[in-house]
């Protein structure tokens, strides 16, 4: 039999799933698109500012506490600066910082979570280890990590790196146990023991076997955290030690924190709007997409998609024994069936 | 005469859970020679899984610990072997087919990858890029047998300090396996264990198959790996009655075709008298008879023995109620003493109470001498099947 070459038609297919499993769902389309838009404008703001940014961030503009207008899309406050403007500056900033804490703590933690998890045989060293992992995992989540990151920026110094890293000291511990619960619910599952039985090696185990298992969870709770972090470093910027404004590299938390200290927000409520409704938007947009990522991930909710193109629609190559070769399920016109593919007689 | 494949010489494993600790096999000593098929029978919980987990060390230690004995596979004590070892032993040396078809396989890869995987073991093993230990003497000869070939003049040496010398060439002659080549063996595989229309099956998750199918997956993948000793626990218990007789029509024809040695473990004594040439009977963690299928099951010289087969359905008489075994399963953190069938059985003495039966040949019975055995003080006076 001609046997067509299985990769490339995976490779396409694959993309086809992912684009129906965000179809069939709405709400996560709708965060995928968000996603891709923020992106998108992120990078274009950082690399053609000129596009998308029409004043800098400190020029006073003529107009002085303008409200929202084709010329000034979010007003301007008390000196003229252009709110939008600063908004869109602080798009790429904050991104990063997002990224950078949520990626930097799912690293650090992800790692020893499943090192934690999975070598936790007592008595050896990895067990002691795992054992200090956790206590230590322990100690940073009895505190309040708002407020532990708060301490730590008095300690580490005031800026966007230092509080950045302020964060990221209290971040990790939540992926060390969030990522070691699963790996220890995954590796008593008996397909473990199975790959173990085939003579597959510890680490590869837990390298090829538990971690595709874990990573599904895990990816969709680092999505969800993105904007969790964000509204985190938003507040330690509100309080004033992260980053300053007015500056040359504005950001939202420290621009809604400045607007409401003036107290001009009170009579000019689009100074503190717009950079409010920029974080709510980067947070809805992360949490819809996290959504749906779960359903792409899981090969079980991901071929709900797509089993009527592979069980029920013969690939063109397969030739004669297509997939309802005689002896298996009769044809239902290519489409209704549940039933996966029939218990095949022997 | 051949050496056995395995050797199993007074295994004793003991559970600790808590302070208790639970003697799930005792004693138990067990021979299987190259084309055997050896059944173990025996009721739930009696350390028939235990002890067919235990042989390619897979319990896992602690809770598990072997106390004493030897798990002598081709040659080497398995319980001497230390624990990083041990996965070049499974898959290639001693296969694995387990009782939940259901979930042993892993839900995130393909059907191709599972099977690929297991012949991407032994090829690796086969060609001396990774360690293997498949038994023999001298025990933890990793090395392929020496190849007269030169020392390897291709690749650095970061590659020669990875690659055993003299496998580059081999590499060569045998070249790389390509994904098709995997591709083509794998469909060999599915369609040794009589799968329908391969190819498409190939492609599939494992949830998209019926329990049956798994199974037939689960066995694709144990053979894959050519192993020369396949432990099968209870591969046919969780699938509905059509289903299983299908599977186990399967291994018949499998123990027909491939050249292993197999442990066959179940509680069904239909399906071991199916299946094995000789079977063991288990009760409480000991070996209670052993021999034949056809004597141990026509003639049987342990009272629970026999009265495990009275209480088979297939004895069922639709004039009577189902025979059962009065009593209950004793206690394994607290095991009667001596024999630990005498609070239920018709013919316990004194004598029963004290010292375990050992499990010695039964006199005058027909067969090998020396093969039917029991650990019964009164072996000679089960009264026959009706």
């Amino acid at each position: 039999m001609a046997a067509p070459p299985p990769r490339a038609r995976r490779a396409d297919s694959r993309f086809g799933v992912f684009w129906r499993v965000l179809r069939a769902n709405p709400l996560s389309l709708i965060g995928f698109i968000l996603v891709v838009l923020i992106g998108v404008t992120a990078l274009l703001v950082l690399f053609a500012p000129s596009l998308l940014v029409p004043y800098g961030p400190l020029q006073e503009t003529a107009q002085r506490n303008a409200a929202p207008s084709l010329q000034h899309l979010f007003g301007t406050d008390n000196l003229g600066r252009d709110i939008y403007s600063n908004v869109m500056l602080a798009l790429p900033l904050d991104l990063g910082i997002g990224f950078a804490i949520a990626g930097s703590a799912l690293l650090i933690g992800g790692l020893l979570g499943l090192v934690a998890g999975f070598y936790n045989t007592p008595g050896t060293l990895l067990g002691y280890t795992s054992t200090v992992v956790l206590r230590v995992t322990d100690v940073f989540l009895s505190f309040p990590s708002l407020i532990l990151a708060l301490a730590l920026t008095r300690v580490l110094g005031l800026g966007v790196g230092p509080s950045v890293l302020a964060v990221t000291i209290t971040w990790w511990p939540f992926y060390v146990r969030l990522v070691r619960g699963e790996v220890l619910a995954v590796k008593h599952l008996p397909y473990v023991n199975a790959a173990r039985a085939a003579g597959v090696s510890e680490n590869r185990i837990l390298l090829r076997h538990v971690l595709r298992n874990v990573l599904e969870p895990v990816i969709v709770y680092f999505t969800l955290d993105i904007g969790t972090v964000l509204v985190t470093y938003s507040t330690i910027a509100y309080v004033g030690v992260a980053s300053i404004y007015p500056s040359a590299h504005p950001e939202w938390g420290a621009m809604l924190a400045f607007y409401q200290g003036t107290g001009s927000a009170n009579v000019y409520p689009w100074l503190v709007l717009a950079p409010g409704a920029a974080v709510f938007v980067t947070v809805f947009a992360f949490s819809l997409l996290g959504d749906g990522l779960r359903d792409i991930l899981d090969p079980r909710t991901r071929r709900a998609f797509v089993r009527g193109a592979t069980i029920h629609d013969p690939p063109a190559e397969a030739g004669v024994a297509g997939p309802l070769a005689a002896g298996s399920l009769a044809p239902d016109a290519g489409n209704g069936s549940e039933v996966p593919v029939a218990e095949a007689t022997g | 005469m051949t050496d056995p494949v395995l050797d199993i010489e007074h295994l004793e494993i003991t559970y600790t859970v808590g302070a208790g600790t639970f003697r799930a096999v005792s004693d138990v000593s067990l021979r299987i020679f190259p084309g055997q098929v050896v059944g173990i029978v025996g009721e739930t919980g009696c350390g028939k899984s235990t002890l067919a987990q235990a042989i390619p060390r897979l319990l896992p230690e602690p809770p598990a610990s072997i106390g004493a004995g030897k798990i002598v596979f081709r040659g080497t004590d398995l319980v001497q072997v230390p624990k990083r070892k041990l996965p070049m032993v499974r898959g290639t040396g001693i296969g694995m087919i387990f009782q939940e078809p259901l979930n042993s396989l892993n839900p995130a890869y393909r059907v191709f990858d599972q099977i690929a995987e297991s012949i991407r073991i032994r090829h690796y093993r086969e060609m001396g890029w990774v360690k293997s230990f498949q038994g023999g003497d001298p025990p933890f000869d990793y090395s392929k047998p020496a190849a007269a070939t030169p020392t390897a003049t291709v690749g650095g040496a970061l590659v020669r300090s990875i690659v055993p010398d003299g496998a580059l060439e081999e590499a060569a002659r045998d070249r790389l396996r390509t994904r098709s080549e995997f591709r083509a063996e794998v469909l060999e595989y599915l369609r040794l264990v009589r799968i329908n229309d391969p190819e498409t099956i190939l492609n599939l998750y494992p949830h998209e198959l019926s329990g049956g199918m798994r199974q037939r997956i689960m066995i694709a993948m144990a053979l894959s790996a050519k192993p020369s000793l396949l432990i099968a626990d209870e591969p046919t218990s969780a699938l509905d009655v059509t289903i299983q007789a299908q599977v186990l029509t399967l291994m018949k024809e499998l123990i027909e075709e491939v050249d292993a040695a197999i442990l066959f473990i179940s509680h069904d004594l239909g399906v071991i008298a199916e299946t094995a040439d000789e079977v063991g009977v288990m009760y409480a963690g000991r070996l209670v008879e052993y021999g034949a299928v056809g004597d141990v099951f026509r003639s049987p010289r342990h009272p629970y023995t026999k009265a495990l087969l009275r209480a088979a359905p297939a004895r069922y008489k639709a004039d009577g109620p189902l025979s059962t075994i009065p009593g209950s399963v004793p206690n394994l953190s607290h095991p009667p003493p001596g024999c630990r069938f005498h609070p239920r059985c018709v013919l316990a003495r004194d004598v029963c109470r004290g010292e375990p039966p050992p499990l010695a040949p039964v006199e005058g019975d027909p067969g090998a001498p020396g093969v039917h055995r029991s650990a019964c003080y009164f072996a000679s006076e089960v009264p026959g099947l009706p």
